[in-house]
């Protein structure tokens, strides 16, 4: 496991919360190192902007009036800090935004915003059906898709949103909830 | 008063609202770095550590403009 892990069987180094002493982590699922593309190309376009915009501005706004080094200096550093605030919200959003099965449950770890969090779970035996989706030519060309899980009763559905691997993440899933299944009978 | 004052009065109002920003956005990074801890917790894993001293730096940045702001403007 490292900080970009998105697909893990059986991960040694991992426990969450709620996780009992007897429960076994048999899978674990981010949502695919794909999604973070577009947020790191606005990063990179944020973090050039002052080389290529400020020059511009400056230029436009020293015909009226001048604008003291200081204010230059503070403005450049805080658009900085504000453009590595923005990388770092996206990729702890990414990182904490997590799909666990253990050999026992479904556990579901939203992390919302910087306010609110999110989590869910249900029982494999719950489990009714499984399906994935994978559309669209990235998802085709990098393997990833959603996964939904239906669950009896009045239980919402999961659904694993931009998972890699979706036909290796429903073959698991089918099995030990199917393992769970037996056993209860 | 003249041309010169307006000026100055101008940046005044502006330094204070830059630094009235710079003190909202420290509160947000320091959000950050609470929400980082938080979550830790539901989910105890080898890399947070990173994460953690991510989340610590961009704090630190978030004050050192303060600090910055303070003298140079």
């Amino acid at each position: 496991m490292n900080l970009l892990t998105s697909f893990a069987r059986t991960p040694k180094s991992l426990r969450f919360e709620t996780q009992e002493k007897q429960e076994v982590i048999v899978l674990f699922l981010r949502q695919h190192l794909i999604v973070l593309v577009p947020w790191l190309v606005v990063g990179f376009i944020l973090l050039f902007t002052p080389t290529i915009l400020f020059p511009i501005v400056y230029r436009f706004l020293s015909e009226s009036w001048t604008i003291p080094a200081g204010y230059m200096i503070v403005g450049t550093v805080f658009w900085y800090v504000l453009t590595f605030g923005f990388i770092l919200s996206k990729l702890l959003f990414w990182f904490f935004n997590i799909f666990i099965v253990t050999n026992e449950r479904i556990v579901d770890i939203d992390f919302v915003n910087l306010l609110h969090k999110n989590i869910s779970e249900t029982q494999l035996e719950r489990v009714q059906d499984i399906s994935y989706k994978t559309s669209g030519i990235l998802a085709t060309m990098f393997n990833f898709g959603d996964v939904t899980i239906q669950t009896a009763g009045e239980m919402p559905n999961f659904i694993f949103e931009r998972v890699p691997k979706p036909s290796e993440v429903v073959d698991i899933i089918s099995d030990y909830a199917k393992l769970k299944n037996k056993k209860h009978l | 008063m003249t041309p010169q004052d307006y000026t100055s009065i101008g940046f005044l109002i502006a330094k204070v609202c830059i630094i009235m920003c710079m003190i909202l956005y420290a509160i947000y990074a320091w959000i950050m770095v609470r929400q980082e801890q938080l979550m830790s917790k539901v989910l105890a894993e080898t890399s947070e550590a990173i994460l953690r001293l991510l989340t610590i730096i961009h704090l630190a940045a978030a004050v050192f403009v303060i600090i910055l702001a303070l003298i140079l403007l």
